[in-house]
């Protein structure tokens, strides 16, 4: 780790415990991760088990949050659910994160000719409406979390890409990455120890900003029927089976439905959060 | 002094009441999931456009609630000692809904374009029966009907038609109701392609009500056809609007944007019934739902083993939870509505004690994960479904469930339609969960799913019982009821026995529509409702 | 023009067929790559290898699949998008049927989205950490939270159910399309709903634009001028502001085409975000072919015309 990215490093923490909603935001999605990673352990019940005499119950305290139209403990399954939402927001991020970075630091440090053809590819990708794409794969391909998570991906790298690549551009021509030349650095070890160090606020801003989406990608495709498949509880198909008892079972849609709102606006906050930190002026400035 | 934008406001709210259809009671507008792909009755594959078609169409003869054969385009009908020719005497003064007159010869063509080879229609193997049915049906170079000996189907003269059979058949005249068998105008379509005429998005038939507008995804417009031969329907448009969430279907009949709705989501059935200006219909199906698996696979092979899995599912309480009633166990192939019915073939009682008892005795062990096991294998397989239907997404489930209480491990892998057919059919699956919707006469659906000779059609489980067999072939051969229904109690009794398929239930179709429209007869086949639109009459409240 | 610019647009120009050609390579590959094909959904209820074979045969999915591409590519050049494998319909006519819809309800959404974002930015950046600024940011961040069809469907439930306001779903009524209220009422939900997606976006683009504005030398020797606080806002930064906004809207033209999707399919809109989906479950290469490949072009146009009219605009941006 360099001298300059140590030093930038207190001042980032700093500046984000401050930023209250930030730090709100942060608290949410500790919590939701929390529960996901230990959902075996924390949900009373199995997320599929169930009762066929015992469906449609409102909360009470055998079922905190009430059972389902099998009768199967809806808590469980938002506890579970937490899980296979974020497995599949987690696995699509990191994929398009490090396909984005990869090829977005290269074009920013190279320039030039490969520049051009690294972004007019992603530009490619960025023309088709990204619900469009993930649509015909998954529906072809068939709806499994790794199918999604992979076409998620397919979709989420160019924009990460994108600014990866300006970032870099803006800090090539910086004195240190100059300095590093000047001392017999290889590209690659510039790329790794300088500019991507540097980058990495910005790309972390983005991993939350896209794994609030992905819970969103998610729950649009459980709504066509291509999200995570039963008996899985992800968010998404919760509130969608849940939605057509909402006059009878208020309860079966709800508690999924503010999970999701919760945690992408926690995502949300937490990104925004983390950018304000990073570099005050740049706030707002990605979509 | 009052706020214009205030002004604005109440001048709008006016126009903010939900408005009522264009005319009250003369426009009936029906509910759809899903838009109609082709209005051409010969080539249309899918539910939505059968029902869409059956207003527009008519055919020779049609059913009663009691299911019998009774006149439509066909005013009359003799059928020959030896039960090989029908002839039809057709009603005079029938026009096309473009003022042609319908004869004799609109007849042969449209069942010569189902014979076609050409032609991609699913009612081809329905008319299996007719003369020269293998010689104009064949791969290589079919025959062309004038180049046969017996024509099998024969103009008389314009108002009489003449079908010959290669064998006698006690299902023919049922094969000739709608909506699989609505007649087309050879006037119209001799000559061009089937397949993609302009015809199918344009149709002219000669039935109760003619096509106005379709928009595509958005709505069908039908309007009474005044010179219909049966007398104008009460009615004086159909409108079917396409509304894909099931959720804001049922909106849509609250708020009073349509008047019928099919298959409401069943838990909301008890509060509609209790909704002052709706009403519930139910009517009896051909379909049943199953649970079945390749036969030629062990452990699917050992009979213990099958009827295990028959006790280990609680079907009475999935019909009376999932269903809420709107069901009947099922006891095999044919559901109670139709004559082959036998009411003596009783299911396996829901007795998981029995299941582990025999599973135990065919070999299994209990596991390490709590997951049976035979020589190593542990006793786990996939089930494979259609995603996109609600309630065999919820069978499944629930089935996987209660495999588990006896240590059977059950993958679900839902599939979308196109995908899951094509895996059926080439015998890709360990289990499955799926309806057949039979036609209303049992030998079509019950020769082609149980004889062994169709392993590469609807036999796609690969059962082979040569009893079985053997009651399926002697039921084909006669045309006479009483026989026929000995064969087919047979067949019922084999089946129960063997336990193929744990049978689950033979579900209803139920309807809401909105109370003052009277005139509904269910007749209990595939979407029969729909043949009472042109008795459909408005009372009033 | 200097030579520098029309070098640069014509460039841009044959980027943009470049990645016209790019999209459809990519959505042919991956469509013919998938398992299962369009024949089960022809055949129905008599399926059969045999039959399957020959509807193969007569929809040309036997031939290799870049004479496929070749065949379809060609065709497509001369206007020609083939005919629907489900219904036999020209799939160019089928687009244009269902472009009015969607095009009503994404310029729709996009204007309401503008309405609402760029005042309420402007207000965050200039009450800069005021409860106004916490304010419009939860506005925003609220809009972006919710699944869409969810909040579809609880508008639906809210103002059909129970206020019995507006209708729950459709473009018009039958008999009624030439009446603007009757259609103006039902396009109120979805255009709400498909709105509000974007509405967080701009707003906090509108309100980083504006304070980066602001900060800027000759903003501050206006006010050191003396002009007043809103007069140099209105008159002098919003204008600059609003440059960038411009590219984003141009940018945010794929979400709202792929929110059209999911929007269209909860209020029975019928337009081509549906059209996609049917033809998707029903595997109907033509026309997932003509859908998405008139979007990209639609979406890749945008961007040319945003991208022009930019560096035109703001002489300051290189171009290379």
């Amino acid at each position: 780790m360099t001298a300059e990215a140590h030093a930038e490093r207190p001042s980032v923490l700093r500046r984000f415990t401050r930023n209250r909603r930030g730090l709100v935001g942060g608290v949410v999605v500790a919590v939701m991760v929390t529960a996901g990673a230990l959902a075996p352990v924390l949900a009373p019940q199995s997320y599929s088990a169930q009762s066929l005499l015992n469906r449609l119950k409102p909360p009470s305290a055998a079922h905190w949050l009430g059972t389902d139209g099998f009768g199967r403990d809806v808590l469980s399954r938002v506890i579970w659910g937490s899980r296979v939402s974020l497995e599949i927001g987690l696995v699509a991020t990191a994929l398009a994160l490090v396909v984005g970075t990869v090829v977005g630091s290269v074009a920013g440090y190279f320039g030039g000719a490969t520049d051009t053809a690294i972004m007019r590819a992603a530009d490619v990708f960025l023309s088709v409406p990204a619900l469009f794409l993930i649509l015909i794969v998954v529906a072809l391909f068939g709806a499994s979390l790794a199918n999604t998570a992979l076409v998620i991906a397919l979709v989420t790298w160019a924009p990460v890409g994108r600014i990866v690549r300006s970032e870099c551009l803006s800090l090539r021509n910086r004195d240190f990455v100059h300095a590093a030349a000047a001392l017999g650095a290889g590209h690659a070890r510039i790329l790794g120890r300088h500019l991507l160090v540097n980058a990495l606020p910005i790309v972390i801003v983005q991993a939350s900003l896209l794994l609030g989406q992905t819970i969103l990608i998610e729950s649009g495709l459980s709504y066509l029927g291509l999200g995570a498949q039963p008996p899985l509880p992800s968010w998404g198909n919760m509130v969608v089976e849940g939605r057509q008892f909402l006059a009878l079972a208020w309860w079966i849609a709800t508690f999924p439905g503010l999970a999701i709102f919760v945690t992408v606006l926690g995502f949300n906050l937490f990104g925004d959060g983390l950018r304000d930190a990073s570099d005050p002026t740049l706030r707002g400035r990605t979509p | 002094m009052i706020h214009p934008i205030l002004i604005a406001l109440l001048a709008t709210s006016i126009g903010l009441t939900p408005t009522a259809s264009l005319a009250a009671g003369k426009d009936f507008v029906i509910g759809l999931s899903g838009d109609a792909t082709s209005l051409n009755p010969v080539v249309a594959t899918d539910g939505q456009s059968y029902i869409a078609e059956w207003p527009l169409f008519d055919s020779l003869v049609e059913l009663d609630q009691g299911l019998n054969v009774k006149p439509l385009l066909a005013e009359s009908w003799e059928v020959s000692r030896d039960g090989l020719t029908y002839t039809f005497k057709l009603k005079r003064g029938v026009k096309w809904h473009d003022g042609k007159p319908f004869t004799a010869r609109d007849v042969a063509f449209t069942f010569y374009s189902v014979l076609d080879p050409k032609v991609t229609t699913p009612h081809r193997a329905y008319f299996d029966a007719l003369a020269g049915f293998p010689e104009l049906t064949a791969k290589e170079n079919p025959k062309r009907p004038e180049e046969l000996a017996v024509r099998p189907i024969e103009v008389i003269d314009d108002h009489t038609v003449r079908f010959r059979l290669r064998y006698p058949s006690g299902s023919f005249l049922a094969v000739l109701v709608n909506p699989r068998a609505g007649i087309v105008p050879e006037h119209i379509l001799k000559g061009t392609d089937l397949n993609t005429a302009e015809f199918n998005r344009r149709p002219i038939g000669t039935g109760p009500f003619r096509l106005v507008e379709w928009r595509r995804g958005e709505r069908l417009v039908m309007e009474a056809n005044a010179e219909y031969h049966g007398g104008r329907p009460a009615l004086d448009h159909l409108i079917f609007r396409i509304i894909p969430d099931s959720v804001v279907l049922l909106q849509e009949l609250r708020a009073g944007g349509v008047d019928f709705i099919e298959n409401p989501p069943l838990t909301e059935v008890a509060r509609l019934k209790q909704t002052p200006n709706l009403k519930v219909l139910a009517a009896d199906n051909t379909s049943y739902t199953y649970f079945g698996w390749r036969q030629d696979l062990a452990p699917f092979t050992d009979v213990r083993v099958r009827r295990a899995l028959y006790h280990a599912i609680d079907v009475p309480s999935i019909v009376r939870e999932v269903l809420q009633g709107y069901a009947a166990v099922a006891t095999g192939q044919f559901p109670p509505s139709s004559w082959a019915f036998d009411p003596s073939v009783k299911p396996y009682a829901y007795d998981p004690a029995r299941a582990k008892a025999l599973l135990a005795e065919a070999g299994f062990k209990p596991g390490p994960d709590g997951v049976l096991a035979k020589d190593g294998k542990r006793f786990s397989f996939s089930v494979r479904h259609d995603q996109a239907n609600q309630s065999v997404k919820d069978t499944a489930v629930i089935i996987q469930e209660y495999l588990k209480r006896v240590g059977v491990e059950v993958q679900l892998e839902p599939l979308d339609w196109p995908t899951f057919v094509k895996k059926l059919f080439a015998s890709e699956f360990e289990g499955i969960v799926v309806g057949w919707t039979n036609h209303h006469d049992p030998d079509p659906f019950a020769y082609t799913i149980w004889h062994s000779s169709q392993w590469k059609g609807r036999n796609f489980a690969h059962y082979k019982n040569a009893r079985v067999d053997e009651a399926l072939e002697a039921a084909r051969r006669t045309g006479v009821t009483a026989e026929r229904k000995k064969h087919y109690a047979e067949l019922s009794k084999l089946l129960m026995e063997d336990a193929p398929y744990v049978f689950l239930y033979f579900p209803q179709q139920v309807y809401v529509t909105r109370a003052g429209y009277e005139g509904f007869v269910p007749i209990p086949t595939f979407a029969g409702i729909y043949q009472s639109l042109k008795s459909v009459r408005w009372t009033g409240r | 023009m200097e030579p520098g610019l029309r070098t640069y647009i014509l460039k841009r120009v044959g980027f943009a067929v470049l990645m016209l050609v790019g999209v459809s390579i990519i959505l042919f590959t991956i469509m013919r790559l998938a398992p299962g094909g369009p024949e089960a959904v022809l055949i129905g209820g008599e399926f059969s290898q045999e039959a399957a074979a020959q509807i193969r045969q007569r929809l040309g999915l036997d031939r290799p699949i870049a004479l496929q591409y070749l065949g379809w590519a060609g065709a497509a050049l001369r206007g020609d998008l083939g005919r629907s494998f489900k219904t036999g319909d020209p799939v160019a006519a089928l687009i244009r049927d269902r472009l009015g819809p969607t095009i009503q309800l994404t310029f729709g959404a996009l204007a309401l989205a503008l309405a609402v974002a760029v005042p309420l930015g402007v207000l965050a950046a200039v009450r800069r950490g005021t409860i106004w600024d916490t304010l419009g940011s939860a506005v925003a961040l609220f809009g972006v939270s919710f699944p869409s069809f969810w909040l579809g469907i609880m508008l639906i439930l809210l103002f059909s159910e129970v206020f019995h306001l507006l209708p729950p779903s459709g473009l018009s009524e039958y008999g009624r399309e030439g009446d603007l209220t009757a259609r103006v009422r039902h396009a109120i939900l979805p255009t709400l709903t498909l709105g509000l997606i974007q509405m967080a976006s701009f707003m906090r683009f509108t309100r980083s634009s504006l304070l980066e504005v602001l900060r800027q030398d000759y903003v501050r020797t206006a006010r050191a001028k003396g002009l007043g606080g809103g007069q140099v806002v209105w008159r002098h930064a919003l204008r600059n502001a609003l440059i960038p906004v411009v590219t984003v809207v141009g940018l945010s033209l794929p979400t709202l085409v792929g929110g059209a999707v999911l929007t269209e399919t909860v209020f029975a809109w019928p337009g081509i975000g549906r059209l996609a989906v049917g033809a998707v479950f029903e595997r109907d290469y033509p026309v997932i072919m003509g859908v998405n490949l008139m979007v990209a072009a639609v979406v890749i146009t945008a961007n040319l015309i945003t991208d022009l009219a930019y560096c035109v605009i703001d002489p300051r941006i290189s171009y290379q």
